[in-house]
Order: structure tokens, then C-alpha cells, then sequence
């Protein structure tokens, strides 16, 4: 398996004005964020898993979905292995997502947390 | 490849990737190691469709327009966009073309129109409107449904107070029908509409032929088009008999006396320049010219154009049929519901269909008079039954040509059994 992990541009939600980039492990995280907010890319329906699609789901549903998550994130070729736990937040009902996983380049972790807002809209933090 | 061909033929998806990609190395950038939902991998995609949507599909499909052999209109068969026949039929590239550099309209399809003797043989009056009636013809479709007719209005016939007609018990009216499918499919034989509206003692059907017709196929078109420029001379080329043949001076499609659009598709014209008699032989594309046809080409060749130069006898007249009997031999891979015998009724019903294609006369004439080849019918049949390979074909049983004699068209007989189909394994 491949140690370098490229170069990339910048971008978890936006790129900045100068379209700075990213190398290394910061490219594997940003991808693994996207890949669990994104179903379908360009030349691929089925590339990613948007978990803001579980907020639909009984809470005891969505909470099976870790193996379903873990399997997605391993399709991306640097990552050696991975572990999803999902909660939700009681009183508010939001769903976070605590992503650990490793790389020949070291781990990474991150937390999606994810809600609906009364207008039905998403609200989306990592 | 050609600038020009590299204009109408549009490059893939994959061509297009490939010139972005190698302006990208070019620039110095390491690009080979895609990780595919990756941020720049995916700028990369949307680039090169952007690219290719526009530069790979509308500008060639813009340049192919403007050229009569490759403009389309919706609907009809494009090598170059497999989805083009799938759309509803309307006008496009090929008719803007060919009304704007010919002059020559396109045939569209009509709906179905004829006449119906509504009888009333029950114990009271019926008031009818328009469009209150349905009819049905008594043979279906190939998709098993039926085409189906309405009362259409006509002042001469719905004279009552409200625009309606009042048929008293014991009585008929003629009324006027209009299918309500576009289109020849819905053409009916004399005496094979019924009233499908339930009234109680009364029925209906046609004495007279119902006609309607599909849009002038976009090769036949074509033709027509380059034909046009004929008009301009009355010198009696041969091109201006066959172009109005089947058009009238501004390019609209010529009608006969029972207002169905002419079909004549094909035309031979003989002259003989010392006897000052020139002959025309008329076809449509399944044989012979009807006799309404030949009388409203004639009129219009004659009367309506003056294509005729002076001191000229002009004899149109509908060419005869040859018929000629085709049997071969072909071979085509295996696959899951490929039958000998399938394929066999494929390449028969191709042969048949072959006949279309041969000019009154058939190919290489000597004073009109031709020939017909087995090998171009086996190439028609190859070309038409997808997936067949080692086509052979013989005439009369034995013969690789048949004779077509001036004014003779070309009529093909075949059946399954006269083909010779191996499924090879």
C-alpha cells in the first residue's frame, strides 16, 4: 500500500481564495469526511454514505449503521482500517459520527455531527 | 482523422479526459494517481464533461445540422446519437435544412381521415355533435391494441341548432372521422370500422378507404432535397420528373384525389431522343405507383410545372413488378434466444424488404433496362439483422443476378425456410 498520499486542494466544506492544498494525512481526512457526506461523485453512484440520511431512521436503526460506515470509509485504498461509533444527543436528537482510523502514514480521527433545524434544513459540524 | 470528420464525429468522454489530463502533465502537475471523490479528481470530472457536452456533442451535432446527409430532425434514426430516435417526432437540423438551402418541405404525419355511414335502425331520432362518436377498426395493431376513430365537425353536416345532426329512425348520415392516433397506422380498409359508442340500434362503417401517413422518411427526404435544385431547369431533366413526381412547385408534398400525400419514391425516366417520347415509370416504396398517384404526377408534371419541354411526348405511367425469389445462406453466434429458425424469418423478412432499395430498372442500366444482385442483397440482409456473418444469397434459385427490365420494380418473395441459418457455438 502506497505511503504518499498526494497532494490535493484544501477543501472540507470550501476551499479557500487561493485554493491552498493539502498533503498527507490531511487528504485522507478530508476525503473520509466527505465519503460520509456524500453518496454519489462524479463516474460513481456508489462511493459514499451521507449520514444525514440516518436522521430519518429510529434512533435504533441508525445506531446499527457502524459496521455499514466502517465498510465505506475502506474503500478508499489508504486506509488500512477504521472504526465508527454512532451516538445521538437526547435532548436534541442530533447524530455524531466518531470516526478512528489508521494509515501507513499514522491515524486520524474525526466527529460528524449532524441535525435537522425546524426549516427541515441540515445543520453540519466537524 | 479529418478536421472535417473530427467535426461531425464527436470524440469520447474518455478522448476528452485524456487532452485535459495531458494539458495538466504538460503544466507540470502529477496527476497519474487518482484517488477517485477526491476534491481535484473530481474538478478534473467536471471539467471534462463540461468539456465534452459542449465541445464533443453540440458543436458537432451543430456542424451536422447544416449538411443534408447528417442533419436529423427528432425521431429519426442518428448514427451519431442513439437517443435521437427515441424523441417524439418534430421538426429539426433536417427539415430546417432542407426548407432553408432546397426549398423543399417535409412531408409530417396526418392522422387517418375518411368517412363513416352512421345508420340508425332503432325506434327513435339520435342527436349527434362532433367528436361524440368513437369507432374502432376491426384488425389491431402489432401491439395488440386497436387504432380508434372520432366524429370530427363540419358545417356542412352538423346543421342543427347547437352544431349538431339529427338522425331520424331508419335513417343514415355520412359523417367525417379523423383517427385519433397520427399517423398510417391507423389507415382503414373500406368496411372495417365500427361503432364502438353504445346507442342502441345503431351502427357505422366506411365504404371508402381511411388514410392517413407517417412523416416522409429522412431518407427519402434527403433525396427529395437535392432533387430541388432541378426545379430551376425545364430543360426536362430527369431529376425534375422524379422531384415533382411527388412535389408541387413550392416544395410541399403532393396530394392525389383522395387526399392522401402521393408515395412515389422512386421514378425511371427513359427518353428517346428520336421519337421525342419521353416515359416515366413510377414507384413507391413497397411497389408499384397507385393509380391516384400516377394521375396527380402526371398532372402536375404536365399541367401544374411545365417540366415538359415543347415538341416532347410525355407518358407517365406506374412501373411493374418483377418479382424475384431470394434464398441464402448465413451464420451467427450463439446467445440466449438465437434460433436457426428466428433468424432464418429475420434474413426473409430483410430480403423482402431489400426490394426498396433498387431503382426502377435495377443497377448498371443499358437503356433502362438492369440489374439486381445477390451479393447486394445479401449485404442489405447482413446489415439488417444484427450480429449475421458469412451471408450468401442466390436469385431464382440458383442465379447471382436477375434482370429488370425498363419500367420494372423490384419485388422480393422469401420465407424462413429458404434461408440456411448455423448458430455457431
Amino acid at each position: 500500500m502506497t505511503t504518499d498520499f498526494g497532494t490535493d486542494i484544501r477543501c472540507v466544506f470550501d476551499a479557500d481564495e487561493i485554493l491552498s492544498s493539502a498533503s498527507g494525512l490531511d487528504v485522507v481526512y478530508q476525503d473520509q469526511v466527505h465519503r460520509l457526506l456524500t453518496d454519489s461523485v462524479l463516474g460513481n453512484d456508489d462511493w459514499g454514505f451521507d449520514v444525514r440520511r440516518l436522521l430519518g431512521l429510529p434512533q435504533a436503526v441508525a445506531l446499527q449503521y457502524g459496521p455499514i460506515l466502517e465498510e465505506v470509509l475502506t474503500r478508499d485504498p489508504r486506509v488500512i482500517s477504521v472504526s465508527v461509533v454512532l451516538t445521538f444527543t437526547k435532548r436534541t436528537g442530533a447524530l455524531a459520527v466518531a470516526v478512528v482510523g489508521r494509515t501507513a502514514q499514522g491515524p486520524f480521527s474525526f466527529v460528524i455531527r449532524v441535525s435537522q433545524t425546524p426549516d427541515g434544513s441540515f445543520h453540519v459540524e466537524v | 482523422m479529418s478536421v472535417f470528420s473530427d467535426l461531425i464525429s464527436p470524440p469520447t468522454l474518455e478522448e476528452i479526459k485524456n487532452v485535459v489530463k495531458g494539458y495538466a502533465v504538460g503544466a507540470g502537475l502529477t496527476i497519474t494517481n487518482w484517488i477517485q471523490g477526491a476534491v481535484g479528481e473530481q474538478v478534473f470530472e467536471g471539467v471534462s464533461r463540461a468539456l465534452f457536452e459542449i465541445a464533443a456533442q453540440r458543436i458537432p451535432q451543430v456542424v451536422r445540422g447544416f449538411l443534408i446527409d447528417y442533419a436529423t430532425d427528432p425521431g429519426d434514426d442518428d448514427p451519431y446519437d442513439p437517443t435521437n430516435v427515441t424523441l417524439p417526432p418534430a421538426r429539426g437540423f433536417l427539415s430546417q435544412c432542407g426548407e432553408n438551402f432546397y426549398g423543399t418541405i417535409r412531408q409530417g404525419a396526418t392522422f387517418a381521415r375518411g368517412e363513416v355511414t352512421f345508420t340508425n335502425a332503432g325506434a327513435t331520432s339520435r342527436t349527434i355533435s362532433p367528436e361524440s362518436l368513437v369507432f374502432k377498426r376491426a384488425t389491431a395493431l402489432s401491439d395488440g391494441t386497436y387504432p380508434t376513430y372520432t366524429n370530427t365537425a363540419d358545417a356542412s353536416v352538423y346543421t342543427d341548432p347547437g352544431g349538431t345532426v339529427t338522425v331520424p329512425a331508419g335513417s343514415s348520415v355520412v359523417l367525417p372521422i379523423s383517427a385519433q392516433q397520427i399517423g398510417a397506422a391507423s389507415n382503414a380498409a373500406a368496411g372495417t370500422l365500427s361503432l364502438v359508442t353504445v346507442l342502441l340500434g345503431c351502427t357505422a362503417t366506411n365504404a371508402s378507404t381511411v388514410l392517413g401517413a407517417d412523416r416522409e422518411d429522412a431518407a427519402i427526404y434527403r433525396a427529395r432535397c437535392k432533387q430541388a435544385p432541378s426545379r430551376l431547369s425545364f430543360g426536362g431533366p430527369e431529376d425534375a420528373f422524379a422531384y415533382f413526381a411527388a412535389k408541387s412547385a413550392d416544395g410541399t408534398p403532393l396530394t392525389n384525389s383522395l387526399g392522401a400525400n402521393v408515395a412515389i419514391t422512386r421514378v425511371q425516366v427513359v427518353g428517346g431522343s428520336t421519337t421525342g417520347i419521353v416515359s416515366a415509370y413510377y414507384a413507391s416504396a413497397s411497389g408499384p405507383a397507385s393509380a391516384e398517384d400516377v394521375i396527380a404526377a402526371n398532372a402536375n408534371i404536365e399541367t401544374n410545372v411545365y417540366v415538359i419541354p415543347d415538341a416532347i411526348t410525355y407518358l407517365g405511367q406506374a412501373a411493374t413488378t418483377t418479382t424475384v425469389a431470394a434464398a441464402g445462406t448465413a451464420r451467427i453466434k450463439a446467445a440466449p434466444g438465437v434460433t436457426a429458425d428466428a433468424i432464418a424469418a429475420l434474413c426473409s423478412a430483410a430480403a423482402i424488404m431489400y426490394a426498396a432499395e433498387v431503382p426502377i430498372g435495377g443497377l448498371d442500366q443499358t437503356a433502362g433496362s438492369g440489374y439486381v444482385y445477390a451479393q447486394d442483397l445479401a449485404a442489405y440482409v447482413r446489415a439488417n439483422v444484427p450480429g449475421l456473418y458469412a451471408v450468401s444469397a442466390l436469385l431464382y434459385g440458383g442465379s447471382s443476378f436477375a434482370v429488370l427490365s425498363v419500367g420494372h420494380v423490384l419485388a422480393v418473395t422469401s420465407s424462413a425456410g429458404a434461408w440456411t441459418v448455423t448458430v455457431v457455438p
